[in-house]
């Protein structure tokens, strides 16, 4: 009788482990499911190991910059440049309005 | 007793080894499932699109005088043959199916917003209407870009330029 009580006890305890692995299984299935969802692709910086590796250099924002130099009224390209900032505090561009301007300045005038 | 034991630990190796399978079998499936998924790559294709769009219209922060002329009159013959002045390539994969893109490029005046002095469409316009659907309910029909910026005519006029490009390829990107 106490032979029968231990393999009783015994088998509860295997088939909880069971259950638990079961159901651990199951959750890392989830888990991946979840994860596999946000694979995203980007456009990152040929070193991968940085503090921010993604890339946000905006071509397009560069365009309206390339324009904003070659205008010669210094009150329309003020006016310009607010128009610029407008649209990116509507989060228009990827990339900072002042930070570009910056490069392209220096690219332009050394 | 001794052949009790043999049958229990026969027993427990049984076990053992359906668990190490469940375990196998959930490791095949988890690395399945992940990798299985496609990387969605839509939305960079249609920027990488506007983004050579741009660069053909407004090359340097003026718009190509061969679609603007130096009396600022927009040519018709750029628009006809645009997607091979801007290397442009909107084939669809195969005979059977539809072409998986869609662009549309608007030119008004910096002042003068709402009238569209130009306009050049091009690709597939069927999904288009995908695009207005609410929330991400659209993002597995259909990848869709927004994108706007200023150029110079040669007069020194200020153009808008509104570019929509649009990518399906539902099947290749998304599960």
């Amino acid at each position: 009788m106490r032979n029968r009580k231990a393999q009783v006890g015994d088998t509860i305890t295997w088939v909880i482990a069971t259950i638990i692995i079961v159901v651990m299984i199951l959750f890392f299935v989830f888990g991946s499911s979840l994860l596999a969802e946000t694979k995203e692709v980007h456009k990152f910086k040929s070193r991968m190991v940085s503090e921010d590796s993604r890339v946000n250099y905006d071509l397009i924002l560069s365009k309206s910059l390339y324009t904003y130099f070659k205008i010669e009224k210094v009150k329309s390209q003020n006016q310009f440049y607010e128009e610029l900032e407008k649209m990116e505090l509507q989060e228009k561009f990827y990339d900072s309005v002042e930070e570009r301007k910056k490069e392209i300045q220096r690219g332009f005038f050394g | 007793m001794i052949r009790g034991k043999k049958a229990e630990s026969k027993i427990i190796s049984v076990y053992w080894f359906v668990i190490l399978l469940l375990v196998a079998t959930g490791i095949i499936v988890m690395v399945n499932v992940f990798y299985g998924s496609p990387y969605d790559i839509r939305r960079i294709e249609a920027e990488i699109l506007s983004e050579n769009i741009a660069n053909c219209i407004s090359p340097g922060g003026e718009i190509n005088e061969d679609l603007l002329s130096p009396t600022e009159i927009f040519k018709e013959e750029f628009r006809d043959n645009f997607l091979s002045r801007c290397n442009v390539t909107l084939d669809a994969q195969s005979e059977f199916k539809d072409i998986q893109y869609y662009l549309e490029i608007e030119f008004t005046k910096k002042d003068s917003p709402k009238r569209v002095l130009f306009e050049i469409v091009e690709g597939n316009p069927n999904f288009k209407e995908d695009c207005n659907l609410d929330g991400t309910k659209h993002e597995k029909l259909v990848q869709c870009v927004q994108k706007e910026f200023y150029s110079m005519g040669e007069k020194g006029t200020l153009y808008s330029i509104k570019m929509t490009s649009m990518v399906r390829k539902t099947e290749q990107n998304a599960k």
